[in-house]
């Protein structure tokens, strides 16, 4: 399914309006606004990648949907979940719809299993909130959510403890636990960073499978552009807290309209680089306490002209693409096709190629 | 030949022999109840040449970091023979090897942990030398100061604390401490694993700069293949203790001779629409198996598509099967591997 067709669908299941997130300041300091006025939407099993540096607010935003926030953030704007509108349920509604409706998994997955639990009875724990099943029925449901995650002889290793499996194998029993109660949108943060590379892409490929025989929609937090490429079908860019592009992944990758995805893209290794100039960008993501009153990458930009002092809208550009950047019709960015062609064995077979 | 590759045969035309050379290496780790050995890594040569940068590419378990505290001195072998600039580690005296491990040095992952958060930037700097001695006071001040614009920093950093830095300048400071002590071989074990991608060029120039200056080799350690290739002139690809391959980067990267290479390559995620992903699709099945349970013959036929029954059995030989080009597979030959059969997937 392409992206493009994907938008024609009617009901999105998350709807993010106007979402902004501050933290309360310390000792009369001033709060910090860590991400502002995000607007977004997710529909029924698109699969959506959202990229940006460390600090940029990803992460924060995943935890505020399934409002995992510590007590200190604010949160201002309206998510709707499935429909119904997040700032109107109470605390017990909103565990009924985690697992239910929003399921999330994370970086490390030792840190999120219990060790004195075993991985069923840890799987058993979820679905037992949202189900009531007879022992052996439960037992049952619990085997085939760890066959269906991949994991060999799931009848055996029900019973294992969580350091009894190896990394993969943890996270594979963490989607086991998210998804046994059959969630329409899957929060991923940074699911495969923690991972061996030849392992990610067995986690990627499980993810994506499920993400499609299930119809289940996904938001993949990440920093991996390449990640993001094989997986979703959007990409959306954050910088400095707010949405900087939005555009399906094809869109993004060939011909980025804002400079800073631009420059992420062009910083990615790849094998054709010559050595002593690779492309970084300059400068650092600025701090909540210093966010400047106009484009907040501008300080970092090469395109800058003087209407970047003055803040940025996201603008629609196309059907599918929104920009924050008011020169996106005039610039000609580089993507990641430029690095297309670039040393990879082409062939297991017969690894002999051109450069 | 560009030009920096001509600097890089100047460099290593001007030296004699490699700057370290590993023969027969084996680290073999008690395991805590005494029962067993983990053998970290298990019979592996190679040399380290002058001013060039030795990629060691591996997953968790390869060894490699083993391997990168053992060209420090950080750790002796359990087998085989290390040599240190051309001599045997066990010929040094005491004394000398106080001396001469100096120009073997180390820059860690986390840049935040290698630095005393309770010292400023300049404390830091100065301990390597304190440690060195032999240059006074205001000659030691000088050199840090040095070091820090070398590095691409300011001057009146050194007198901030680390929390005041951002991970890429955390960096290079850690680089800026190492320099006065003028060292040969810098191990970088994962060194822009944990800073973003955007700043990552930034910090891989400057070690490109600082070797191009210095002349110096670098042992760069890392589970990426692609930032491995990028900055390295040969590649070792290690699994469970043991080296797969060994060859020239573009020959390691564009004509692999080993399945798990061939299997990393594919493994990288690339940041490119579906159409244009020219590449093989070899997934890997299963797991990493336990270095403390090494399966039989190849360590790799566990999960190697091409693996047959000899595979099971023995030990695959270490054989040079292109100029300077080594791998340790049953399957390989001069010309690559040959195509996988039907019941394997194409």
């Amino acid at each position: 399914m392409t992206a493009s067709s994907l938008h024609v669908t009617a009901e999105p299941i998350l709807d993010v309006r106007d979402l902004s997130i501050s933290f309360r300041g310390r000792r009369g300091q001033p709060g910090l606004q860590v991400v502002r006025d995000l607007n977004f939407a997710i529909q029924p099993g698109e699969r959506v990648g959202l990229v940006g540096e460390s600090g940029c607010g990803k992460s924060v935003t995943g935890l505020s949907l399934m409002r995992l926030l510590p007590s200190s953030a604010q949160i201002s704007g309206h998510v709707h979940l499935g429909g119904v509108d997040m700032a109107q349920v109470g605390p017990t509604q909103i565990r009924r719809m985690r697992g239910k409706s929003i399921a999330m998994i994370f970086q490390e997955p030792m840190s999120a299993l219990d060790p004195v639990f075993t991985v069923g009875s840890q799987i058993s724990e979820a679905l037992r909130l949202h189900e009531r099943l007879s022992r052996a029925h439960e037992r049952e449901r619990v085997i085939a959510s760890l066959a269906e995650v991949g994991i060999p002889a799931p009848d055996k290793r029900i019973d294992d403890y969580p350091h009894q499996l190896s990394g993969g194998m943890r996270q594979r029993v963490m989607i086991a636990i998210a998804l046994i109660n059959r969630p329409q949108l899957l929060i991923a943060d940074e699911p495969t960073t923690a991972l061996d590379v030849t392992i990610q892409a067995q986690i990627m490929e499980l993810l994506t499978r499920l993400s499609e025989e299930r119809g289940m929609a996904m938001l993949f937090i990440t920093h991996d552009l390449g990640v993001v490429a094989e997986t979703c079908q959007r990409m959306i860019t954050m910088y400095a807290g707010q949405i900087i592009e939005d555009a399906p992944v094809e869109d993004a990758l060939m011909r980025p309209y804002h400079p800073y995805t631009s420059g992420l893209l062009r910083s990615l290794p790849h094998f054709n680089h010559e050595r002593g100039k690779f492309a970084f960008i300059p400068g650092r993501v600025p701090s909540p306490q210093n966010m400047p009153e106009g484009c907040r990458f501008a300080a970092r930009c090469t395109y800058t002209t003087n209407a970047c002092a003055s803040p940025q809208d996201l603008r629609r550009v196309d059907t599918h693409r929104r920009v924050r950047c008011g020169r996106s019709g005039e610039l000609v960015l580089d993507g990641a096709v430029e690095q297309a062609g670039s040393g990879r064995a082409e062939n297991a077979g017969m690894p002999e190629r051109m450069s | 030949m560009t030009a920096s590759e001509a600097l890089h045969s100047t460099i290593r035309g001007s030296s004699d022999g490699p700057v370290i050379e590993v023969r027969n290496l084996t680290i073999g780790f008690r395991t805590l109840d005494g029962s067993g050995e983990l053998r970290a890594v298990d019979d592996v040569s190679f040399d380290i040449r002058r001013g060039e940068t030795f990629g060691i590419i591996g997953e968790s378990g390869s060894g490699k970091s083993t391997i990168g505290r053992v060209l420090t001195g950080l750790l002796d072998p359990t087998g085989g023979v290390v040599q240190f600039d051309g001599r045997d580690r066990t010929d040094y005296s005491r004394r000398e090897w106080r001396s001469a491990r100096r120009a073997y040095q180390m820059i860690f992952q986390d840049p935040s942990a290698s630095l005393n958060p309770r010292m400023t930037i300049l404390d830091s700097l100065l301990e390597p030398m304190r440690f060195m001695g032999g240059i006074d006071k205001a000659g030691m001040h000088q050199r840090a100061l040095d070091a820090l614009v070398r590095v691409g920093l300011r001057r009146d950093m050194a007198l901030r604390y680390p929390h005041e830095l951002s991970g890429g300048q955390k960096q290079r400071v850690n680089i800026a401490r190492i320099l006065p002590l003028n060292p040969k071989l810098v191990v970088c074990d994962e060194v822009v694993a944990a800073l973003d991608v955007s700043i990552r060029g930034e910090i891989l120039n400057l070690f490109f700069e600082l070797q191009r200056d210095f002349g110096l080799a670098y042992a760069f350690i890392a589970h990426d293949i692609a930032i491995v290739a990028q900055i390295s002139d040969r590649i070792a690809v290690t699994y469970l203790g043991k080296f797969m391959e060994l060859g020239g980067t573009r020959d390691v990267i564009d004509r692999p001779l080993h399945p798990y290479t061939v299997a990393l390559l594919s493994a990288e995620p690339q940041p490119l629409p579906a159409h244009l992903r020219n590449r093989t699709q070899l997934r890997l099945e299963g797991d990493i198996p336990s270095p403390l349970n090494p399966p039989e013959g190849c360590r790799f036929h566990t999960r190697c598509p091409w693996a047959t029954e000899i595979c099971k059995q023995e030990n695959p030989a270490w054989r040079e099967l292109r100029p300077e080009h080594f791998t340790a597979c049953h399957h390989a030959t001069p010309d690559g591997l040959p195509p996988r059969d039907a019941r394997t997937g194409g």
